[in-house]
């Protein structure tokens, strides 16, 4: 009804009279007027007219007004259509009935035009008041609808960024509810191309939109240098330094990185307003990884830290993750999850396979619980397992690739402090895969790359020795002794060689390190000992299995390795 | 929630007094109290006594004090319960403020 | 206590509001009362106890209405009779309504110059 339309008044009276003397009155105070001489053509009228207001007889023939009004009532539903009962019944259960029945007041004989007009006046208001907030509720409604729509939209553009990974691994276990997607959880994990695997789980603050898009960024820097070769310490710059960028002040990421070595059955962390995260190992005992860092996005990169804590973590140990979603999860008694009954619980526990599916049960058991209040809750369970260099696959390359680079040499040599600034890694990657037909042994080439110039720096020019790294403490001192001799360079180099070249049957990369460390006695790694083979990472077997030879030359302080490729349908190397 | 804050005499020193929950709905009246301060408040003392409940925005709240006052002016988080505390502990803002537990 | 035959602030509020619709207002009150009176001693030969009721009360409101009270009185005393015993205690005849029906009838045709 608009403001030009007056009200329509539905005016049901048997006495012709009456009804003479109401329609006036009701029609001088410039109200458009509908008739009805009983109940029954009331409730036609009704049905065709559509009244904002009824004055209703009490008593008529064929259908009285008490009838008429309740089945009105019915038919009005939600909407609200005041009814007036005119009346001289003079008692008071009568006036009850007429209330009983849905009336919303009486008018008594004789009418009194001024009564009449404050009633309708009062009653208009309250309809106009009703449909006011009918329309405010179905606009509210219209709008939410859309952003529902636009939201889910937005889900499936951020689930193809942020679902690329290796979350289907068969050693990751995770539950990571609807509402967490939208609350600003986000899981990552990748293998590396060197072996291994990383994973990654932020809480970025706020809810809903906002806090989601904030990970679409991190996953694609996230997912592009772990392809890359990239280390973890590197990614969480280039992750902190996005954030730092676009996030709002105030607004951040708590998260934690996890950097698992499956060859020598360690891990490399970094935790920055994540809750503990929990290890349990084979002996049955738990240990925490606080939270030792600024979440991301709050430090300038100048101020930001990417240290990491080193641990050892065997096959079958299992480590656990929570987004803090988890605190507000209640079992059917309201009892709250606790991170320290979590860990009571761990360390109980002596079935490690039904861990995972304990809290499966808690989480399910909230939400039955307390539909509403169940928030964001993200746990992972990561087991460590054996080296699996093995089960990387190979796809196959379009022949049709005519562009690239086949035929070339590249040289690059680092001194000192470069040596200890720069991971070269990346970029010699980036380089030989701009041959195309390598990018099919991404994998392959980069554990290669890894393992020749990891040796050259630590081996070669800082003189480590690989055997420090089975103790039990020896890790942390291997470390301590790197860093220490990194920061002491002088007068050092390291330099690196790629030379590709095609071949009749496809193409050969040569790579070539030369390290200005003292060497080792080459003749005794020649023959193939097998102790010599412990010298270095998973050693010189894997290199000879990846290469098509490995030649350590002079004093041991120069390697070339070659590896080829073959051009042939069904894609085998040589 | 109800925020009341105090300048000092000098004008140098800026309470906030933060009762109730310090959550997403604070937002407003907190930058508000401290939104017109300028250079010569030396320090803020965020006295969470009365804090019933805080979160992650109320984390993010702190940050944007911290951006208006400058790295230079001293912000303490004074009176901190044990789970307030254990909050700040976790995200390490003990990195950007002084946090300072209620005796 | 004494009703008038016709209150004339009633009905001169009336006619201050149906201003030129006011005679064929009367003429109306005056054919369906008429009709209502008969209907009603029909009601009472076949012994009609509801339809009766329904009758005398929408004549007394109606009365009411233009400020016959003593009309309107006498209808109320015949509905209380016919709601508390029955429409065997009434006047077959209705001879006090009709009575002062036709005197009223006088009265409002002359006040509409009808």
């Amino acid at each position: 009804m608009s403001e030009s339309q007056q009200l329509k008044i539905l005016i049901t009276e048997d006495n012709i009279a009456d009804c003479l003397i109401i329609n006036k009155l009701v029609k001088d105070q410039g109200y458009r007027t509908v008739i009805a001489h009983n109940g029954l053509e009331a409730i036609e009228s009704y049905k065709k007219e559509k009244p904002d207001i009824i004055l209703m007889d009490a008593l008529m023939p064929q259908m009285d007004g008490f009838e008429a009004a309740k089945r009105i009532k019915l038919l009005v539903g939600e909407d609200f259509v005041p009814i007036i009962f005119l009346t001289s019944l003079s008692d008071d259960i009568s006036l009850v009935s007429c209330l009983e029945a849905g009336g919303d007041d009486f008018l008594s004989k004789p009418y009194n035009s001024i009564v009449i007009a404050a009633k309708i006046n009062a009653f208009k208001r309250m309809v106009v008041l009703h449909r006011t907030v009918q329309e405010q509720r179905d606009e509210i409604t219209r709008r939410n609808e859309y952003l529902l729509q636009e939201q889910k939209i937005a889900k499936r553009v951020f689930d193809n960024v942020a679902h690329l990974g290796c979350l289907g691994a068969s050693n990751i276990k995770h539950l990571l509810s609807p509402m967490s997607v939208f609350n600003g959880d986000v899981l990552l994990a990748s293998k590396k191309p060197s072996g291994g695997m990383i994973v990654f789980l932020g809480d970025f603050t706020g809810h809903g939109l906002p806090a989601a898009i904030g990970a679409m960024p991190v996953a694609e820097i996230f997912y592009g240098m772990v392809a890359k070769g990239f280390g973890v310490e590197t990614i969480l710059e280039e992750i902190n330094k996005k954030l730092y960028t676009i996030l709002p002040v105030g607004f951040f990421c708590c998260a934690c990185i996890i950097d698992m070595d499956y060859s020598w059955q360690r891990i490399k962390l970094w935790n920055g307003g994540l809750m503990d995260v929990l290890l349990k190992d084979n002996e049955g005992q738990v240990l925490s990884y606080p939270s030792s860092h600024l979440p991301l996005g709050i430090l300038s990169p100048d101020k930001f830290s990417s240290e990491c804590v080193n641990g050892d973590m065997k096959v079958g140990e299992r480590i656990y993750l929570f987004s803090d979603g988890i605190v507000d999860l209640r079992d059917k008694h309201g009892n709250e999850f606790e991170l320290d009954g979590f860990a009571e619980f761990l360390l109980e526990n002596k079935k490690p396979d039904e861990i995972f599916e304990h809290v499966i049960d808690q989480d399910r058991l909230s939400a039955e619980a307390n539909a509403e209040n169940n928030d964001d809750v993200t746990f992972v369970e990561i087991m460590m397992i054996a080296d699996d260099v093995i089960s990387v696959k190979h796809e196959l390359v379009e022949n049709s690739e005519q562009h690239g680079a086949r035929d070339w040499v590249m040289s690059f040599e680092m001194f000192d402090h470069t040596i200890r600034d720069f991971n070269p890694i990346p970029l010699m990657l980036h380089v030989t895969m701009e041959v195309p037909e390598l990018r099919a042994f991404n994998n392959d080439v980069c554990m290669i790359l890894s393992e020749l110039i990891t040796n050259g720096v630590d081996h070669g020019i800082l003189g480590l020795d690989s055997n420090l790294k089975k103790t039990a403490n020896g890790f942390q001192e291997y470390y301590n002794l790197r860093n220490e001799r990194l920061n002491q360079l002088s007068g050092e180099s390291l330099h690196i060689s790629l030379r590709h070249k095609p071949d009749k049957y496809g193409g050969g990369l040569i790579i070539r390190v030369v390290d200005t460390g003292s060497g080792f006695d080459v003749s005794k790694l020649n023959n193939e000992f097998p102790e010599v083979s412990q010298l270095s990472g998973r050693g010189i077997p894997l290199l000879r299995t990846l290469c098509e030879s490995v030649v350590y030359e002079g004093s041991g302080n120069t390697v070339e390795a070659v590896f080829r490729w073959k051009n042939t349908q069904d894609d085998t190397k040589l | 929630m109800t925020i009341v804050s105090h300048l000092s005499a000098a004008g140098d020193v800026m309470k906030i007094g933060i009762q109730g929950r310090f959550d997403f709905g604070s937002h407003h009246d907190f930058r508000e109290t401290y939104d017109k301060t300028d250079s010569s408040v030396k320090e803020f003392h965020v006295d969470m006594a009365k804090t019933t409940y805080l979160d992650s925005s109320a984390l993010g709240m702190l940050l944007l004090l911290r951006d208006h006052a400058g790295s230079d002016t001293v912000i303490k988080i004074i009176n901190c319960n044990a789970d307030v505390y254990k909050i700040f502990e976790i995200s390490n803002f003990d990195q950007m403020f002084d946090i300072i537990p209620a005796s | 206590m004494t009703f008038k035959q016709l209150e004339t602030a009633q009905i001169e509020e009336l006619e201050l509001m149906l201003e030129d619709e006011f005679p064929e207002f009367v003429r109306t009150f005056i054919s369906h009362s008429d009709n209502l009176i008969s209907l009603m001693k029909e009601q009472l030969s076949v012994q009609d106890n509801d339809a009766f009721i329904i009758g005398i009360h929408s004549l007394k409101g109606s009365c009411r209405n233009i400020g016959a009270e003593l009309l309107a009185n006498s209808c109320l005393e015949v509905e209380l009779l016919a709601r508390k015993e029955s429409i065997l205690s009434v006047d077959p005849e209705l001879s006090t309504i009709c009575q002062e029906f036709t005197e009223l009838k006088e009265t409002l045709s002359k006040l509409a110059r009808i």
